[in-house]
C-alpha cells in the first residue's frame, strides 16, 4: 500500500499534558481519512503536526515518501484548514486567495475566482472579509486550503458552522475532489458527519489512537444482526434455510447470528413455533457507528481507569470510583 | 522564499497603515521645521542638499518609531487572524517566514528613511522657492562662480577648505544616514525576535516607541559600569550609539580636525556594531521560530 501520509509514534506534550501519545496513522493515496475523536482528543494537534504548523515532541511522519524535515518541493502539495479559518479581515475574499497564490508562486490568474465559485462565494468575491458571515468565512477557509490544487488536503472539523445544505455541498466538494485524485485527512467529533464520505477511520481519544479501520471493516464490525437461541439448534437452522435465510452463522455456544433480513424476527419465531421448537431468546442487534465509537472510547477509558486503580495502591482506591461518577 | 517575500510586500502595499505612517512623518517634519523657524531670528532662504541630509538625521528616530509601529501592527495582525496558518504548511521551514519578515521589514525601514529624506528635500525646496532663496547641492557660496573669479588667494584657500568640509559633511551624513537605516533594521530584527518569542504585538508597540530600548540600555549600561567600571558601554548600544551619530554632522560644521576624531572610528564602529546586532537578533528570531509552533 502506498501511503501518502504515515505517522510513526507521534507524541506531543504541552507542559504536563500529553496531547498525543504514540499516534501512528496511515493515510493511503486517494483515501478520505476520517479522524474521529471528542473535543480535546488531540485531532487538531495531530493535524497541526502533519500540516507543518507544529513540531512533534517525539516521533516522526512521512509525507509522500519523504521524512518530515526533508519534504522539499512537495511541500506545496498540501493544503490545510486548521480550526477556524485564518483570513485577512481587511482584504476581499478574492485578495485573500491571491496572497496565498503569490506565496506559492501560482501564476494562474483564474484560479482564485474558480475557487470562490467552487465554494459558492463568487458573489462575495469583492466583499471585505470583515463583512462575511461565519459560514462564509468557513467557505473561504476551505477555498484557501485548495489553492494550488494540492494532492493532500487537511480539513479540521470543516463542517462546523454550516447549515445542512452547506454540509451537503461540502460533502459533494470533497467527493468531487477525491474523484480527481485528492487525498483527505478530515477530523470530526461526530462520526455520522463523515460516515457518508470517509473511506478509512482513525479513532482517537485522550491523545491515543484507539483503532484504525477501513470503512468496509467498520461496516463489518457494526453489521446489524439477529441473535437467536433456540431449543434445538440444528433443527432451527433447517427451518431458517426453509424460510429463506442464507447469511447466518452458528456460534460455538449454539447461538445463531443472522446477518440478513434482520426485520423478520416475527417470521422466525412463528416458523419455529409451528415446528414445535421453543425460542429461548431472540434479539435484534443493530450497532450504530456512533455506538461503536462510544464503546471504543468507553473501553479505552475503562482501561485507563483500571490502570490507574492498579497503580494507585490501597490508600486512594476511591479516587477511581469518583472519576467514574464524574464521567 | 522569493514568493513568500513577494506575498509579504503585497500585503504591505495593500495596507492603508503603510501609507498613513509617512503622512505622520511628513506632519512631524512640517511642525518641527515651522516651530524652529519661529525661534530663529534670521531666516536664511537658501537651501542646500548637504545640510538637508544632515538635518534629516534629526528625524531618524521618528522614522524608526514609525517603521517599528507599522511592522508590529502588520505582524501582529497576521498572527491574530491566523492567516499564517494557510502559508506555514507550505514552506520548507518556518524560519523562511521569519527571514522574509526580516527582509521586508528592513525594506520598510529603508523606504521610510528615504521618504523622510525626500520629504525634507522637497519641503526645503518649496521653502527656498517661497522665500526667494536658492536651492543647490552644496552650500550656495561655494557655487558662486562670479565671486570666486574675483577672490584673493587666501580667500580661495579658505573656500577650498570649506568645500572640503562640505564634502566631508556629505560623506559623514551619508554614512550616518546608512547607520540609522541599519539601526532601524536592528530595531526591526529585535522586534521580530521578541515577536517570535512572545507571539504578542504588545511588547512590540512598547519597544518600537523606543521607551524600553533606552530604558533597558540605560540599565545595562549602569549594571556593566557597576561591575566593570567600564564607562563607555553606551557606545556599544543601539540607541545611544545612534544618538551620538545624530550629533556628528553638527560637529562637522565646526572644523575638520574635530571631524577626524570621530571619523572613521565612530561611524565605522557603529555600523559594524549594528550589523552584529542585526545578525544576532535575526538568528535568535529564526532559532525561536523554528522551534515554536505556528
Ligand atoms: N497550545 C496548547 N497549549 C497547551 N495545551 C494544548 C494546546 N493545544 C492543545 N492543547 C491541549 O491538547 C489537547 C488536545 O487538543 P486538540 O488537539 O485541540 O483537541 P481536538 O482538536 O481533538 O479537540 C487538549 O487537552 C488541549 O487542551
Ligand atoms: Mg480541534
Amino acid at each position: 500500500m502506498n501511503y501518502i501520509l504515515e505517522t510513526e509514534n507521534l507524541c506531543k506534550v504541552y507542559g504536563k499534558k500529553k496531547a498525543l501519545d504514540n499516534v501512528s496513522i496511515h493515510v493511503g493515496e486517494g483515501d478520505v481519512y476520517g479522524l474521529i475523536g471528542k473535543n480535546g482528543a488531540g485531532k487538531t494537534t495531530l493535524m497541526k503536526i502533519v500540516g507543518g504548523l507544529s513540531n512533534a515532541t517525539s516521533g516522526t511522519y512521512t509525507f509522500m515518501g519523504r521524512k518530515a524535515g526533508e519534504i522539499g518541493d512537495v511541500i506545496t502539495n498540501r493544503g490545510l484548514l486548521i480550526e477556524d479559518p485564518g483570513v485577512l479581515e481587511n482584504e476581499t475574499g478574492y485578495e485573500n486567495l491571491v496572497i496565498k497564490e503569490i506565496s506559492l508562486g501560482i501564476k494562474d490568474k483564474n484560479e482564485a475566482m474558480h475557487l470562490l465559485e467552487m465554494v459558492g462565494l463568487k458573489d462575495a468575491a469583492r466583499t471585505h472579509v470583515k463583512k462575511y458571515s461565519f459560514g462564509m468565512r468557513q467557505r473561504l477557509g476551505l477555498a484557501l486550503a485548495f489553492v494550488g490544487n494540492p494532492g493532500f488536503v487537511i480539513l479540521d472539523e470543516p463542517i462546523n458552522g454550516f447549515d445542512p445544505q452547506g454540509i451537503n455541498s461540502v460533502r459533494e466538494l470533497i467527493k468531487e475532489k477525491r474523484r480527481n485524485g485528492t487525498t483527505f485527512l478530515i477530523s470530526s467529533h461526530i462520526l455520522g458527519e463523515l460516515s457518508k464520505i470517509a473511506t478509512k477511520y482513525g479513532f482517537i481519544n485522550e491523545g491515543k489512537l484507539l483503532e484504525e479501520s477501513t470503512e468496509q471493516e467498520l461496516i463489518e464490525k457494526c453489521k446489524s444482526r439477529i441473535e437467536l437461541v433456540a431449543e434445538d439448534t440444528p433443527k432451527a437452522v433447517t427451518i431458517l434455510e426453509a424460510i429463506g435465510f442464507r447469511d447466518y452463522k452458528v456460534m460455538e455456544n449454539g447461538m445463531i447470528n443472522i446477518y440478513e433480513q434482520v426485520e423478520r424476527t416475527g417470521d422466525i419465531t412463528n416458523a419455529l413455533a409451528k415446528e414445535g421448537i421453543a425460542t429461548i431468546e431472540i434479539v435484534r442487534r443493530y450497532e450504530e457507528l456512533e455506538d461503536y465509537y462510544m464503546k471504543l472510547v468507553g473501553e479505552n477509558e475503562a482501561n485507563n481507569q483500571a490502570a490507574m486503580l492498579s497503580n494507585e495502591n490501597s490508600g486512594i482506591v476511591n479516587a477511581g470510583d469518583r472519576r467514574t461518577e464524574s464521567k | 522564499m522569493k514568493n513568500i517575500i513577494k506575498a509579504e510586500f503585497h500585503k504591505i502595499f495593500h495596507s492603508i497603515f503603510f501609507y498613513a505612517m509617512p503622512l505622520g512623518l511628513l506632519a512631524t517634519l512640517i511642525i518641527s521645521v515651522l516651530a524652529s523657524n519661529e525661534h530663529s531670528a534670521t531666516r536664511i532662504p537658501n537651501q542646500n542638499f548637504i545640510q538637508i541630509l544632515s538635518e534629516t538625521l534629526d528625524f531618524m528616530v521618528i522614522v524608526i518609531v514609525c517603521a517599528g509601529i507599522f511592522l508590529t501592527y502588520l505582524w501582529g495582525k497576521e498572527r491574530k487572524n491566523g492567516y499564517i496558518k494557510n502559508i506555514a504548511g507550505n514552506v520548507k521551514g518556518r524560519h523562511i517566514l521569519t527571514l522574509s519578515k526580516l527582509i521586508t521589514g528592513s525594506a520598510v525601514v529603508a523606504m521610510y528613511s528615504f521618504f523622510m529624506l525626500i520629504f525634507n528635500t522637497l519641503f526645503k525646496l518649496c521653502y527656498a522657492l517661497i522665500n526667494g532663496g536658492k536651492f543647490s547641492f552644496i552650500p550656495i557660496g561655494l557655487t558662486d562662480t562670479d565671486r570666486i573669479a574675483q577672490m584673493s588667494p587666501e580667500a580661495l584657500k579658505s573656500l577650498e577648505e570649506s568645500k572640503e568640509v562640505a564634502y566631508s559633511t556629505l560623506r559623514m551624513s551619508s554614512f550616518a544616514f546608512l547607520a540609522w537605516i541599519l539601526g532601524g533594521i536592528a530595531v526591526a530584527a529585535m522586534l521580530l525576535m521578541f515577536f517570535e518569542l512572545f507571539r504578542s504585538p504588545v511588547l512590540g508597540y512598547i519597544l518600537s516607541i523606543q521607551l524600553l530600548p533606552m530604558l533597558a540600555e540605560g540599565l545595562i549600561e549602569q549594571a556593566v559600569y557597576l561591575v566593570t567600571k567600564f564607562e563607555k558601554t553606551g557606545e556599544y548600544m543601539i540607541v545611544k550609539g545612534l544618538m551620538k551619530m545624530k550629533t556628528l554632522p553638527d560637529a562637522m560644521y565646526g572644523n575638520a580636525a574635530e571631524m577626524n576624531e570621530f571619523y572613521p572610528n565612530s561611524i565605522g564602529g557603529t555600523i559594524i556594531m549594528l550589523c552584529v546586532y542585526i545578525t544576532v537578533f535575526s538568528l535568535a528570531a529564526v532559532f525561536i521560530s523554528k522551534r515554536k509552533d505556528v
